[in-house]
């Protein structure tokens, strides 16, 4: 490992003189890509830093150990907060002017921005040496999280999903209690949410409105297809449309299937299907919005089982969709969380169940939880999800472990992608010929049947078109 | 034939039934003509609260007298009919059933039989009270296609059978919306009274009507009135399922803004998935049906090929029993083993019970022919039948109006307490662990 000849930027802190002798002044080069010295700080720039980038940044900025350096953002509405907070990090609209100016100042990337923006940002990152931080779900595609997974092995870079309850007691002890075999295989999850709690489901907006001069529309977009601008879009709403963001699934997702995934042990699945809640705005003829994300839905996935051990099931429900209680919860016991989300873990021994983010974890019936005496074998992290990573970014790639690495959290964020391709395709309608004479057209609906996943060559084998949900094009130029 | 010699309610054979339609537009312009089947039996009044509604059915009997409040009908023509056919809106079903049966008169009545639990035990009373002829109008039941199942499952094809998956596309017409509000001119052909009927007075506004009231508890009831009793009959007369213990839901949610949830307790959700239990019934096992509507479907069964369709576009019924599983479409129509690879060359029983002469399409001539021939005649869905049937759909409905009633706690946030398993006593009628559930058992009626 090479050295650092300055002075270390800690010292420029200890004697307050950093102010004075700017940020940046320290050549990095020389310590090769993606090196830090351990006494040095983690100089961190965010690509998106309002909203959900804001308080990923505010949590950074916690730990002694890092600097918050750059922010970049396309709104000038969203960026403020951090802005304030953070008045000596120089201002971008654009993270690729940002990455490429500032290079040899940047040793890690946040990325906190809508769905579709996270892969080729966080991939720019890696390809330049940068450990990321990346927002759940990782990416918008499953041909982006099978890239950036693999990306973070081969730049060598410490990666972190912001999954955060992946670093929480819950997740942990659920762990154990499995490993311990209290609820011996599983063989059937579900998971729920009350996501989408915004308006879901009902097609792009028709009108156009114009940009505001804070916002700049063509870099919010990024790799998406050009479009027009609606305000419906921005701050929040991309969420439910396939264009810019991934739905209830990829909002939740990642929070609630996260614990059963680890406690269980899942990779790839290898089949899906689902349902949707149709939307009709006068009767008898339904609405067709394949551009949103559903209202409600209910996907079944399939992981097979690993070492003799059972498939598992996983059946997840959102918009307001919830799984039969068990059997061992008391009428008025809660199931799940007060947030309107859960995950239930049925094993050929027992059950557990937990709410979001692996939180308030419970076997069932909830008297067991007490009587269990399990002991801690998964180390806890007391310092959380976010200072994790700042300090294996700091001890250098493969040196501490994290929570959520791009090596699960790839797998993870496909599950979800996996749930999405599934509710896209359910929507793939194809013309029939007019039967009878009413003149009216008639579709069939050739996905919506049980899709096979071959996951080695990220491919459905029973029904091709499917497979334009693997990967999508980009906007010419991203 | 003089035919005040076989007294109320009894028609010589060989003689005309004589029918009158109350609601005679929409789904009655199906009922009737196949009731009057070419005029072998008579239509012999007509009522509708709506003259555009009427206007087929008074056109293709013109001679009938048209009456638009039935309870004028029933007092002027009630020497000169035989019979009544309900299709009016499910709120009025019970109302009218039970004025027609108090006279004597025999019933047919569309589904669901009744917009209340209540009024369901109290027609299923009625009929034999009365003893009068009775049918509800889910024609399924007198289909082939119920009696090879209801064949199947009863010499034990299944095994026992556990678990009952029923579900349809219904809603479709919009559910989850705000009530409509505007003031606007009752048109002069509808008398809204009159539609109104035993519903709370509201203003006239043409958003209920004609066939979209379904999705508005004053008059419908929702996905589950509209199709429940077409795909729930075919399992509980096939497992003699009787009264439900208990019933759980869940429902689509409905949201106007960022974490603005709307519940308009007036109207059906869009989508609901609802447990229903029913106890072990001599020697056979508890069954759990599960009820999917709105566009959610249930699982599809591992023993179905991935590219196997799982149902028409309707809805359709699964049965899991611990020797197989049954899988059927509307009224129990193709039903196939699964894996469906079973049924090669397989040899199927057939039905141990007499089919019914023209099938689903013979429902109405059944009823007539039973009328004539009086109390105790067979029909396929007798209210004796239909009234618990009626009763489990409706069950499902409880359980969704119970999930949408809020209380506010003592800090004043909206709280659900219904949103439980909610424990059912058949019998008495009763939600025995969430009071407040039991105001939808039986509503007040208006006066008018």
């Amino acid at each position: 490992m090479k050295t650092r000849e300055n002075k270390s930027r800690r010292d420029f802190l200890k004697t307050g003189s950093l102010v004075a002798a700017g940020f940046f002044i320290v050549p990095r080069h020389v310590m090769g890509r993606g090196f830090i010295a351990p006494s040095d700080k983690l100089r961190i720039a965010a690509i998106g830093a309002g909203g959900k980038g804001e308080s990923d940044l505010f949590e950074f900025s916690k730990s002694p150990n890092a600097d918050i350096v750059f922010l970049c953002d396309v709104d000038d509405r969203q960026i403020k907060k951090s802005v304030s907070r953070f008045p000596k990090a120089k201002r971008y609209y654009d993270w690729r002017e940002m990455l490429e100016k500032e290079n040899k100042s940047i040793d890690a990337v946040s990325v906190s921005i809508p769905d579709n923006g996270h892969a080729v940002a966080a991939l720019a990152a890696m390809q330049l040496g940068k450990h990321v931080y990346v927002q759940k779900p990782l990416t918008h595609d499953i041909y982006e999280a099978r890239m950036l997974t693999e990306a973070a092995k081969r730049y060598k870079v410490v990666t972190q999903m912001g999954n955060q309850g992946s670093s929480g007691e819950g997740v942990r002890t659920m762990q154990e209690w499995y490993r311990a075999g209290i609820i011996g295989d599983a063989t059937e999850i579900n998971v729920w949410t009350n996501r989408p709690i915004w308006p879901q489901g009902l097609g792009t907006p028709k009108s156009t409105d114009p940009v505001p001069p804070e916002l700049k529309w063509d870099l919010w977009l990024g790799p998406a297809q050009e479009q027009t601008y609606h305000k419906e879009y921005v701050p929040f709403s991309w969420r439910g449309f396939w264009a810019f963001g991934t739905g209830a699934l990829g909002d939740m997702g990642c929070h609630l299937i996260d614990p059963a995934f680890k406690t269980v042990g899942l990779g790839y699945p290898n089949s899906v299907e689902c349902s949707q809640v149709s939307i009709y705005e006068k009767a008898w003829t339904p609405e067709y919005f394949p551009e949103s994300c559903p209202a409600a839905s209910s996907v079944i996935l399939n992981f097979p089982g690993k070492n003799g051990k059972p498939d598992v099931k996983m059946h997840w429900m959102d918009g307001g969709i919830i799984p039969q209680r068990p059997e061992e919860l008391g009428a008025d016991e809660q199931f799940g969380d007060s947030g309107g989300g859960g995950v239930l873990i049925i094993g050929t021994k027992g059950k557990m169940m937990c709410g979001t983010y692996g939180s308030d974890p419970k076997l069932l019936p909830i008297s067991k939880t007490k009587e269990v005496n399990v002991p801690q074998t998964i180390a806890r992290v007391p310092e959380g999800h976010y200072v994790q990573w700042i300090n294996a970014c700091l001890a250098g790639y493969g040196q501490k472990e994290v929570s959520s690495p791009f090596e699960y959290a790839g797998p993870l964020t496909e599950t979800i992608l996996m749930g999405n391709l599934a509710l896209r395709t359910w929507n793939i309608r194809v013309e029939k010929t007019p039967t009878g004479n009413s003149g009216r057209i008639q579709y069939s609906y050739p996905g919506r049947k049980k899709l096979l996943w071959d996951a080695a060559n990220m491919k459905i084998s029973n029904f091709d078109e499917a497979n334009q949900f693997v990967k999508r094009e980009y906007r010419k130029g991203w | 034939m003089p035919r005040h010699v076989l007294g109320r309610g009894f028609v010589a054979p060989s003689d005309k039934l004589n029918i009158a339609g109350v609601g005679v537009g929409g789904r009655a312009e199906t009922n009737l003509p196949k009731a009057y089947n070419n005029g072998s039996d008579n239509i012999a009044a007509l009522c509708d609260v709506d003259d555009r509604r009427s206007v087929n059915a008074r056109t293709k009997w013109p001679k009938s007298p048209y009456y638009k409040d039935y309870r004028i009908m029933l007092e002027k023509e009630g020497k000169s009919i035989d019979a009544v056919m309900i299709t009016t809106p499910d709120h009025m079903h019970a109302p009218i059933a039970m004025a027609a049966m108090e006279l004597g008169k025999h019933v047919y009545v569309e589904k669901p039989l009744t917009h209340d639990i209540y009024e369901a035990r109290m027609l299923t009373a009625a009929a034999k009270k009365y003893k009068v002829v009775t049918q509800m109008g889910n024609q399924g039941a007198s289909g082939d296609d119920i009696r090879l199942i209801e064949t199947w499952l009863q010499d034990g094809l299944l095994g026992d059978v556990h678990t009952v998956h029923v579900w349809t596309n219904r809603p479709t017409w919009p559910q989850g919306i705000a009530t409509p509000t505007g003031q606007f001119d009752v048109p002069k052909e509808l008398d809204w009274n009159l539609w109104l009927g035993t519903a709370p007075q509201r203003d006239y506004n043409p958003a209920f009507l004609p066939a979209i009231w379904r999705g508005w508890v004053d008059y419908g009831s929702g996905s589950l009135g509209d199709m429940g009793c077409h795909f729930i009959d075919s399992p509980y007369l096939a497992l003699k399922l009787g009264y439900p213990v208990s019933a759980e839901t869940s429902i689509g949610s409905v949201y106007s803004g960022y974490f603005k949830e709307v519940i308009n307790t007036e109207g059906f959700p869009p989508s609901a998935k609802t447990y229903i239990q029913f106890p072990q019934r001599g020697s056979m096992v508890p069954v759990k049906m599960v009820w999917y509507d709105g566009g959610i479907l249930p699982e599809r069964p591992a023993e179905l090929l991935p590219d196997e369709e799982m149902s028409k576009v309707d809805g359709g019924m699964i049965f899991e029993g611990t020797k197989g599983k049954l899988m059927a479409g509307k009224f129990g129509a193709n039903a196939t083993l699964l894996p469906t690879s079973l049924m090669k060359d397989r040899v199927m029983a057939k039905s141990k019970f007499p089919l019914v002469e023209g099938g689903t399409e013979g429902h109405q001539q059944q009823w007539v022919k039973a009328c004539k021939i009086g109390y105790g005649a067979y029909t396929s869905s007798d209210f004796a039948l239909a009234g618990p049937l009626t009763e489990t759909v409706l069950m499902g409905n409880l359980a969704v109006r119970s999930y949408q009633y809020s209380e506010n706690d003592s800090t004043g946030n909206k709280i659900f307490p219904g949103r439980k398993k909610l424990l059912w006593d058949g019998e008495k009628m009763e939600v025995t662990n969430f009071a407040p559930a039991n105001q939808f058992v039986k509503r007040q009626y208006r006066t008018y």
